[in-house]
């Protein structure tokens, strides 16, 4: 199985220094063509830490061209490109409605960053305290979750903790 | 000595001024020194900037389009996007909590 990652996710982490718990939360982890260009297309201060990853681990496959009906549906070109990518062995990481949507339509399995990190400390490929300091520091930056989902995660979490 | 041609595609369009917004426009090509053309384009450019913003929050505030979408449509980074709706007070992580349950069903049956 393969997690077949969204740019959002990764600049997400990005911005909160959390590239080398994504790194192993994530393991192994793909990207196509198009979310390597998605991440680079702007410089700002996460794209360092992304170059650095993009040169280590995070390696783009070869994949299908996204259909312009993917656009239409309200996806970015990474996004797009994710779907109409993944292969019968690829979980695709999503956390938006439209992409989320359409990969259950589709039939591809899919998680977000939230229970992918608490899955990540579950299978103990990161840490308890790792996937709780990672949720918070999304939190506290434009990445944040509904107060809903912020519940539900830390529940989930503490669970573990137990 | 070779000469480089450029071909500038020009429009002239005509729109109608209220007198107040001649006069602030006035005040800005004595502030910057340049003509009604220039101050003109570049409070358009501006305007057109803060207008596809406003429609791509908007947008993305309604979940038809995703972050990512609306950066592109804003000519802006994910994470200039993702500050921009989080300002507005937006989540970025805003799907129900029997959903992240459902991933995390998701990744155990994977993973078995």
């Amino acid at each position: 199985m393969t997690y077949l990652l969204d740019a959002s996710p990764v600049i997400a982490m990005a911005r909160a220094g959390n590239l080398d718990v994504l790194r192993r939360a994530a393991a192994p982890a793909a990207i196509t063509a198009q979310v390597k260009a998605e991440l680079l297309r702007r410089e700002d201060t996460t794209t360092p830490g992304i170059r650095e990853a993009l040169g280590a681990w995070l390696k783009p496959r070869r994949g299908g061209r996204p259909g312009a009906q993917f656009h239409r549906l309200g996806l970015g070109n990474g996004e797009a490109s994710v779907l109409a990518s993944a292969r019968a062995t690829d979980i695709a990481v999503l956390d938006e409605r439209p992409a989320r949507m359409l990969a259950r339509s589709l039939g591809i399995p899919h998680t977000g960053l939230v229970g992918l990190l608490i899955d990540g400390a579950r299978g103990g490929r990161i840490t308890v305290e790792e996937a709780e300091q990672c949720i918070d520091s999304l939190n506290a930056s434009g990445f944040w979750l509904s107060p809903g989902l912020l519940a539900a995660a830390r529940r989930a979490i503490a669970e573990e903790e137990e | 000595m070779s000469t480089n041609h450029y071909i500038v595609l020009v429009q002239s369009i005509q729109i109608r001024l209220a007198k107040e917004e001649l006069a602030e426009l006035s005040a800005l090509q004595d502030e910057f020194k340049r003509s009604r053309s220039e101050v003109t384009r570049r409070a358009l450019a501006e305007g057109v900037r803060v207008l596809k913003m406003d429609v791509a929050l908007n947008r993305y505030a309604r979940e038809e389009i995703t972050l990512q979408r609306a950066a592109e449509f804003a000519g802006v980074s994910i994470a200039q996007m993702a500050d921009a709706a989080s300002a507005r007070g937006i989540a970025y992580f805003r799907y129900a909590p029997e959903e992240l349950e459902r991933d995390l069903k998701t990744l155990r049956r994977v993973r078995r």
